[in-house]
């Protein structure tokens, strides 16, 4: 069985293609700063607790290591993400033009994290809908605040 | 100049656009495509100079948009705009034929560096 590649206790200075709190916090900070114009506060807050209406975006990677990433987030700071990206007014915008939003920052994240994986893997397509209370148990999890408002990342190896 | 922007997710080819639009290439026509298949109708109907391309789309992905444009003697500049950050991806990209890859996130400034030295 290989090795995990994700333990939050690691830090990427051991020179292990590691994935690690900061990396993500790096990742999640650079889409929404640098490329969405969005304020968010970088430093993980205490987990969020899943609420059954938020909307889970996820995306596999898959090859000799098999993980998937998680995002859920309110509908509100999904309809935020969205307005951002399409520059649009948040009452102008469609529930797929919210869902699709949504399942591009989960592509990003998921496509940074690959490239941070040291193995030869792929990566599906974003799958986005609403919760439904599900939640994994992920070995990161970590939730940070999208103009004041909860986004939790969570990163399953298997 | 015309620019295809190819990629499954209509946001991002907003933003691509947008972010196109604070870099100093001047004026365009965008022309859009949601993944290769689609794309390479455009190419053959409109002949955009420059193709930005998604790595990671449903019906044709992005490299298969690629050697498909390549096989057909099309040498249309062709960059690619995606998550996907490994360097075999990169190594791939350039080896079937692209001009660049920037990885998303991105800026204007990291598109402006990636166009500079084919648009100038």
């Amino acid at each position: 069985m290989p090795q995990s590649a994700i333990d939050p206790q690691v830090a990427e200075s051991s020179g292990q293609y590691t994935i690690t709190i900061d990396c993500v916090t790096e990742m999640v900070n650079d889409l929404f700063t640098s490329m969405l114009g969005m304020n968010i506060d970088p430093t993980p807050i205490q987990a969020n607790k899943i609420r059954f209406d938020d909307l889970l975006a996820s995306i596999q990677i898959t090859g000799d290591q098999q993980t998937s990433v998680f995002i859920f987030t309110s509908v509100d700071v999904a309809k935020s993400i969205a307005s951002a990206m399409f520059g649009a007014a948040l009452d102008e915008l469609e529930t797929s033009e919210v869902f699709d939003a949504l399942g591009e920052v989960v592509n990003v994240i998921g496509g940074n994290i690959k490239g941070v994986l040291n193995e030869e893997c792929a990566l599906s397509l974003p799958c986005v809908g609403p919760s439904e209370g599900i939640c994994p148990s992920g070995v990161l999890e970590v939730t940070y605040q999208i103009d004041g408002r909860p986004l939790t990342v969570i990163v399953v190896d298997r | 100049m015309k620019i295809l922007i190819v990629d499954d997710s209509k946001a991002m080819r907003m933003i691509v656009m947008r972010t196109l639009k604070k870099t100093e290439i001047g004026s365009f026509t965008s022309l859009e495509a949601s993944n290769g298949k689609e794309a390479l109708e455009v190419i053959a109907n409109e002949s955009p100079d420059l193709v930005l391309s998604d790595w990671n789309m449903p019906e044709m992905k992005g490299i298969d948009l690629l050697r498909k444009v390549r096989e057909s003697g099309n040498s249309v500049r062709f960059g690619f705009i995606t998550s996907e950050s490994s360097t075999e991806t990169r190594e791939l990209a350039i080896e079937t034929g692209a001009n660049f890859l920037v990885t998303k996130p991105f800026t204007a400034d990291s598109i402006q560096v990636a166009l500079d030295p084919i648009l100038s």
